[in-house]
């Protein structure tokens, strides 16, 4: 598979990973006590502040055959993840959860407490609420996210290479790709694929100052 | 009907309560009281937005500890709220329970041709016509307004306020404001809040006609309110003498005491009328007039000090001007009682 085309799968399926995780996390953390939320979400931005060496190392370990999720492959597949594109799917994911989450939560804070309770006494569940109003309200700031999640997943280097390894054809990313062809000495490669991720950068945060410009 | 009994709510610093009144079905309460002291608040925990302790009973169900969505409560807030994302419709119909009442809602409320439009682009007025239309549409058991008449020009003030007067009789309403006009013209029940507790509640007539202190009197508009002693004369009528004033009252009080006298019930005359037991003449002084829309109010000082509000030609034909001397003539049953059981 051609790095370019690897990366957008690995960026897309983490962007779809983090968000999955990350809106029912950020709207539970809405709904905890402050100080207790801040303590809850350190773990989980974590990534954003430490090398990708140490998520890399935690990564190995969780998903490695002494690790919760390295188990769980291993009782349905026979095999731990490590070393897959599945890996690289992984560490996007990590990576890039953080931005989403500050972003998202940010968003969802906004929204004026008086929008909610309203819908809440017009007849709508705490659940239908979130769905109709809460989310609606946020949308801006939570596709911010969401293209902020997918450019970090695109660019993730660090952490993928230590759970995915840089396999031609397997888990070879455009990131990683960058690196191989600087190291045998192809620049022309390595600047091609250099080029491509920042081109898709500058969409990214285009994209980023046009729904949070809109939000404020 | 609706029956509050020892409803509390902290709502961050502002505590609410405990709070206690009952209402007829059907009956439309007017809310008043200065800003800042509890009248939205009590919407919101009426509402079930806010923590709150105490009943709520509406109709024959006490609703106090359910989740705001099961209360079958319709609520238009204060800037009508509107949910910025939808359309006029959607708005209207966010917690309908029947999508086919949205069209003839909107149309009894004057938005209909407004049906497509987001809702950011409409005026303060529209706006609060679509929250109205909103809170309508959960055919609730209880509708809460929160000052409807506030963003509206004086041209859209009439229609909305016949709207409203049409919504009498057919729900319970409370409609809160802080303008005495609307409730007078409104309201079965009124109510006054101070500092987070209801300080007077009764049928509009009662509390305006009889309020419960001084306080509430100022507050309610009027502006005379005299203190002095009663004595009981005869079967149901009273003296009631402040300083060297002696007033007849038709009414039976005792001790210490208040009354009222509405500025439009205060008569001027050059000289003092043939004595009738009925009426009482208060020699006074001019202190000054002010005109306005409405006419011109004069203040007065001699024995007691009193405000009258005349027409503006009344002013001219009296040679109304500070200094000149001036008899007030008050009917003794325009004299009210206030604060006595």
């Amino acid at each position: 598979m051609s790095p370019l085309w690897l990366s957008l799968q690995v960026a897309t399926f983490a962007t779809l990973i983090v968000v999955l995780v990350g809106l029912p996390v950020a709207l539970a953390l809405l709904r905890v006590p402050k100080p207790l939320s801040r303590i809850l979400e350190v773990p989980l931005l974590l990534p954003l502040v430490v090398p990708p060496s140490v998520t890399g190392l935690a990564l190995l370990w969780l998903l490695g055959q002494h690790g919760p999720l390295g188990a769980i492959s291993i009782s349905l597949f026979g095999e731990t993840p490590l070393f897959t594109a599945g890996a690289a799917v992984v560490a996007s994911a990590a990576i890039a959860f953080p931005l989403f989450l500050r972003s998202a939560r940010a968003a969802l804070e906004d929204v004026p407490q008086r929008q909610l309770q309203l819908a809440r006494v017009l007849g709508d569940s705490w659940l239908r609420a979130t769905w109709r109003v809460h989310i609606p309200l946020a949308r801006r700031g939570i596709l911010a996210g969401v293209a902020l999640a997918f450019g970090r997943a695109l660019g993730e280097f660090g952490a993928t290479l230590m759970v995915a390894g840089n396999i031609p054809g397997r888990t070879e990313t455009l990131a990683l790709a960058v690196y191989g062809h600087w190291l045998v000495g192809e620049d022309a490669q390595a600047w091609a694929a250099a080029a491509l991720l920042a081109g898709v950068g500058v969409v990214v945060l285009a994209l980023v100052a046009r729904w949070e410009g809109a939000r404020a | 009907m609706i029956a509050v009994r020892a409803l509390r709510a902290t709502l961050g610093g502002f505590t609410l309560g405990p709070i206690e009144f009952e209402a007829p079905a059907g009956a439309y309460v007017a809310l008043v009281g200065p800003s800042g002291h509890g009248k939205s608040s009590l919407l919101w925990t009426l509402a079930g937005a806010v923590e709150s302790r105490g009943s709520i009973r509406i109709g024959d169900v006490d609703v106090g500890a359910w989740p705001p969505n099961e209360r079958r409560i319709g609520f238009a807030p204060q800037g009508a709220q509107l949910f910025p994302h939808l359309s006029v419709a959607a708005n209207i119909g966010f917690g309908a329970r029947d999508s086919l009442q949205v069209k003839p809602l909107a149309e009894t409320w004057g938005v209909a041709q407004l049906l497509d439009r987001r809702a950011p682009t409409l005026s303060g007025g529209e706006a609060m016509r679509v929250a109205i239309a909103r809170a309508l549409a959960r055919d609730p058991a209880l509708l809460l307004l929160d000052e409807p008449l506030g963003s509206i020009d004086e041209a859209g003030r009439a229609p909305l306020l016949a709207n409203l007067r049409a919504l009498r009789g057919t729900r319970t309403v409370i409609h809160v404001t802080h303008d005495l006009d609307e409730a007078a013209a409104l309201a079965t029940h009124l109510g006054v809040m101070r500092q987070g507790k209801l300080v007077a509640f009764g049928t509009t007539d009662d509390v305006m006609l009889r309020p419960p202190s001084v306080e509430i009197a100022q507050f309610l508009g009027v502006e005379n309110v005299l203190a002095g002693t009663f004595t009981p004369h005869g079967e149901d009528a009273s003296l009631f003498r402040t300083g060297e004033l002696e007033l007849n009252v038709l009414a039976r009080a005792n001790g210490a005491g208040y009354v009222s006298v509405p500025e439009r019930a205060v008569m001027l005359s050059l000289e003092a009328p043939q004595q009738v037991s009925a009426r009482n003449s208060i020699p006074l002084s001019v202190v000054g007039v002010t005109f306005d829309r409405a006419g011109a109010r004069v203040e007065l000082q001699g024995t007691v000090k009193l405000f009258a509000r005349l027409e503006r030609e009344s002013v001219g034909a009296l040679g109304l001007e500070p200094g000149k001397k001036i008899v007030a003539v008050v009917k003794a049953a325009q004299l009210r009682v206030v604060g006595q059981p």
